[in-house]
């Protein structure tokens, strides 16, 4: 016997893997959607149809989110994640200083941190920005010292190309998320979940 | 205007949805069914699947919502395209019809000599 009270039910048990903001825009109408396309007596979501909608969310949840006509942000936002996975694969941020690189809680932070940063950045947080260019700062700033205080000739030359590498990334990611382009995506942008 | 989308290989989904929209604004289940339709069946979307191209379509601007309509209490959205999303509609089918091209003309002298 047809139950679409259950059906709907069921349906918007799945939803509610959504963002708040996406089912808030977009949740009556999937729900017609779903509904429009049910068979009759069908009382439950057709498996595919559960993965489906299952997977959207996650899709929607984890993808940076940021729209190709936001340029400056959207490839800001990528390499920010290039950097976490720099981070990832242990490549170094400090040329004389190969070893600490290699601590697995190190790695782990500064990944978290890069991921986290540029999760944030692509919806739209102004907080996200700030402190991305000051965490970048102060790599900066540690840079120079580690460069200036310890002998940099002492350390692997893959090291120090890496190093640098790593550190134009992410400041190629400041400058794009600092430019005057950038502006109205965090002062308008409402975060997404 | 074209966007970034243009200079890349744009999904089939994404190209069957603007083709949906092409002829006139449309709710998400007339999308579904329309898409069906221009692909003989063969491509079937699901909800998730349509909702997440549409946001990101209306992210890129390539879509915009033309109305809205409650029917038997439910909302119902219509969906058109952009000036921006006709572009890059027409881009992508030249494109797509210039390949199907060559491969046609290239076919024919292929299958002269099989025969």
């Amino acid at each position: 016997m047809s139950d679409p009270a259950a059906l709907e039910r069921r349906y918007r048990r799945l939803l509610a893997c959504y963002p708040r903001a996406f089912r808030h825009e977009h949740e009556q109408e999937i729900l017609a959607v779903l509904m429009a396309g049910a068979g009759d007596g069908q009382q439950r979501p057709r498996p595919g149809e559960a993965a489906d909608l299952i997977k959207s969310a996650i899709w929607i949840r984890l993808r940076p989110g940021v729209p190709r006509s936001q340029p400056t942000v959207f490839w800001a936002v990528r390499l920010m994640y290039v950097c976490a996975a720099l981070r990832l694969l242990g490549v170094p941020i400090l040329p004389a200083t190969p070893r600490s690189s290699a601590y697995p809680l190190d790695i782990g932070i500064s990944w978290a941190v890069f991921a986290v940063l540029a999760w944030a950045n692509g919806r739209g947080h102004n907080w996200a920005r700030i402190l991305f260019a000051v965490w970048v700062g102060c790599h900066t700033l540690t840079l120079f010292y580690d460069v200036a205080h310890v002998s940099a000739s002492s350390a692997p030359v893959w090291t120090v190309i890496a190093s640098g590498v790593f550190w134009l990334v992410e400041c190629s990611a400041v400058v794009l998320i600092l430019s005057k382009q950038s502006g109205p995506y965090y002062r308008h942008k409402p975060a997404q979940s | 205007m074209l966007f970034r989308i243009g200079k890349r290989t744009m999904q089939e989904a994404t190209f069957l949805i603007l083709t949906a929209l092409a002829a006139g604004s449309q709710h998400g289940y007339g999308i579904i069914t329309d898409v069906r339709a221009i692909s003989a069946g063969r491509v079937q979307l699901k909800a998730g699947t349509l909702y997440s191209a549409l946001e990101r379509l209306r992210a890129d601007k390539l879509i915009e919502v033309d109305r809205e309509e409650i029917v038997d209490s439910r909302l119902r959205r219509y969906y058109r395209l952009t000036p921006a999303g006709v572009d890059l509609l027409a881009a992508e089918a030249a494109r797509l019809q210039a390949n199907a091209h060559v491969a046609m003309s290239r076919l024919k002298p292929a299958s002269g000599m099989a025969t």
